[in-house]
């Protein structure tokens, strides 16, 4: 028996049981705001006076059930973020016949996500916050002032997006006044790819021949290849 | 491990994302479902509506755990099918929902209370908007905020607004009748012929006996003489009841 | 780090932010010269096409559960 066995033995099986469900519904709800669900909020909540030890367990469970009936990921962050999980779906919609719709805010702001991601991405990766605001200003964004769809739109883009974990907003070192950059965060890296950015610029470009931006080209592939190498050796 | 396939969890993921689907609604999701994944669709028309019903208890047996349910009801409006995917519980958890602030929800249950303890099943958006005034367990709100408040609850299809008044959307009914019938056992009237929820209907002046608009149609259509259907009652009905087929409301 | 410093060299196409931004301007809003604000209405034109590209698990929401009942007068348990 490893630990987590040990400790959740202590559970009876109805009592593990009924954990388990409590942490799926728990899970669900917290989803709600797409922040990152954090361990310590899970034990505190959900599993209480239990033992903590038997956290690994029941989250195993509660993760299997999450995907076997309602076709959910649970992701686990890493490095500083390790003990924060995200729900992410195993599928993909449709764009001729979305199944899945959402609410009008949502769309708005996935709107512009997309253009950030794909800012970043195409920019190698990182981009100062003077060259996002310059490039977003062509689109009407202006992070000082209020606009019509997005409101507070630069909070939405250094603290909501950041929150959420699409974004990393990163103070470089020794620079005063302060210079950011922005990065891919994990929810971006898990619930999207360089593929999906890619062909999305391409499409703007209207050129059938993504290879043309070479490096991005090589970064995608090299991203795939290493998704095959970890399926590999899972 | 389980009996559920793709299609399944697409479907409820779907219901998820979307708060009320008509019947027809529902038809053309389990469709796609099906398709997506290369599973067969059956198109013969009783076949299939025994499969889908089988697809839902699959689903519904499934989420039972966690407090979910895929619920049937109707329009009050225009006795349409509704399918919704509900909360069945009340616990510390459910309390971590985020939509809506806790004065938000005040707001929100004073407005319930005074569409139930209205006959007709809706008030009046002035009405509602004086609300604010009454809270008393949390912040102020203001009339603005409350302004916005029902808008957005109408996005989310919890609340109706046309013109000047408010009610209750099928999907609140769905989701809070027992706590509207355990809250207002005096007030909260059953549909004497489904015996389901009634706000908006009609009501026999003489007994109080109500019956949703679609109830009535389907006891008076084709009667002459309406009389009251509630006990010793037989008072006449005289309530306009309209003639054409109601959809949906076949069982 | 030689393939990377090799594909940098042979890149025929270098990425302009502001090019970029340009043409998904003409993408939503054509070739018009005048009014060339983004709306709402085009904002959220834009997420539902890109919405495919992400496998965004749908949130569960519901209202029943979410507040406190208060004094409920408690009838007998009902059976379903
Ligand atoms: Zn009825
Ligand atoms: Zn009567």
């Amino acid at each position: 028996l490893t630990q987590a066995e040990k400790a959740a033995a202590k559970l009876d099986q109805k009592e593990l049981e009924l954990k388990v469900n409590d942490l799926v519904q728990y899970l669900l709800i917290m989803d709600q705001k797409k922040y990152p669900i954090k361990k310590v909020d899970i034990n505190k909540v959900v599993l209480k006076d239990t033992s903590n030890k038997a956290f690994p367990l029941v989250m195993k469970r509660a993760s299997e059930k999450l995907a076997d009936i309602f076709g959910i990921d649970v992701i686990e962050l890493q490095d500083k973020q390790k003990g924060s999980y995200i729900l992410i779906s195993k599928y993909e919609i449709d764009a001729d016949k979305p199944n899945v719709v959402w609410p009008e805010e949502d769309n708005t702001r996935m709107g512009l996500l997309m253009i950030i991601l794909s800012l970043v991405f195409m920019n190698n990766n990182i981009m100062q916050d003077s060259e996002m605001w310059h490039t977003l200003k062509k689109l009407g964004i202006d992070p000082e002032v209020p606009h019509e769809t997005f409101g507070d739109v630069k909070k939405l883009i250094t603290s909501e997006f950041v929150r959420q974990g699409y974004l990393e907003y990163i103070r470089q070192p020794q620079t005063d006044p302060s210079i950011y950059d922005f990065k891919w965060g994990q929810r971006a890296k898990a619930e999207t790819s360089k593929r999906n950015i890619l062909h999305f610029v391409s499409q703007m470009y209207d050129v059938s021949d993504p290879q043309q931006w070479t490096s991005q080209w090589q970064d995608k592939e090299n991203e795939e290849e290493m998704e095959v190498s970890q399926a590999n050796s899972n | 491990m389980s009996e559920l396939r793709d299609s399944h969890r697409l479907f409820l993921q779907s219901f998820m994302s979307r708060s009320v689907l008509d019947a027809k609604e529902v038809k053309a999701l389990y469709k796609s479902s099906c398709e997506k994944f290369n599973e067969e669709y059956i198109t013969q028309e009783d076949e299939r509506r025994r499969q889908l019903a089988e697809f839902v208890i699959v689903i519904n047996n499934s989420i039972k755990p966690f407090h979910m349910e895929i619920k049937k009801g109707f329009s009050e409006d225009n006795g349409t099918n509704c399918y919704c995917l509900v909360s069945t519980s009340d616990t510390a958890i459910t309390k971590m929902a985020s939509d809506y602030t806790a004065t938000e929800l005040e707001y929100f249950k004073k407005l319930i209370e005074l569409v139930v303890e209205s006959d007709v099943g809706y008030i009046g958006s002035v009405e509602a908007l004086n609300l604010t005034e009454s809270l008393t367990n949390t912040k102020k709100m203001s009339k603005t905020d409350a302004e916005n408040l029902l808008k957005r609850m109408k996005a989310d299809r919890w609340l109706i607004l046309n013109e000047g008044q408010v009610s209750l959307s099928t999907r609140t009914i769905l989701e809070l009748d027992m706590y509207i019938t355990d809250t207002y056992p005096e007030t909260a009237k059953m549909c004497e012929l489904c015996k389901k929820l009634c706000l908006k209907g009609q009501l026999c002046e003489e007994c109080g006996v109500k019956l949703h608009v679609h109830c009535a149609s389907r006891i008076f259509s084709k009667q002459n003489q309406r009389k009251c259907p509630g006990q010793r009652c037989n008072a006449e009905w005289v309530h306009d009841i309209p003639s054409k087929d109601v959809p949906g409301s076949q069982h | 780090g030689r393939q990377k410093a090799q594909a940098l060299n042979t890149e025929f196409v270098k990425f302009q932010p502001v090019e970029f931004v340009e043409k998904l301007k003409t993408f939503l809003c054509g070739n018009v010269l005048e009014d060339r604000t983004i709306s709402t209405e085009k904002w959220c034109s834009l997420g539902k096409a890109v919405q495919p590209s992400f496998k965004r698990c749908p949130p569960f929401r519901f209202i029943n559960g979410s507040f406190e009942r208060g004094e409920v007068q408690v009838r007998k348990e009902r059976v379903k």
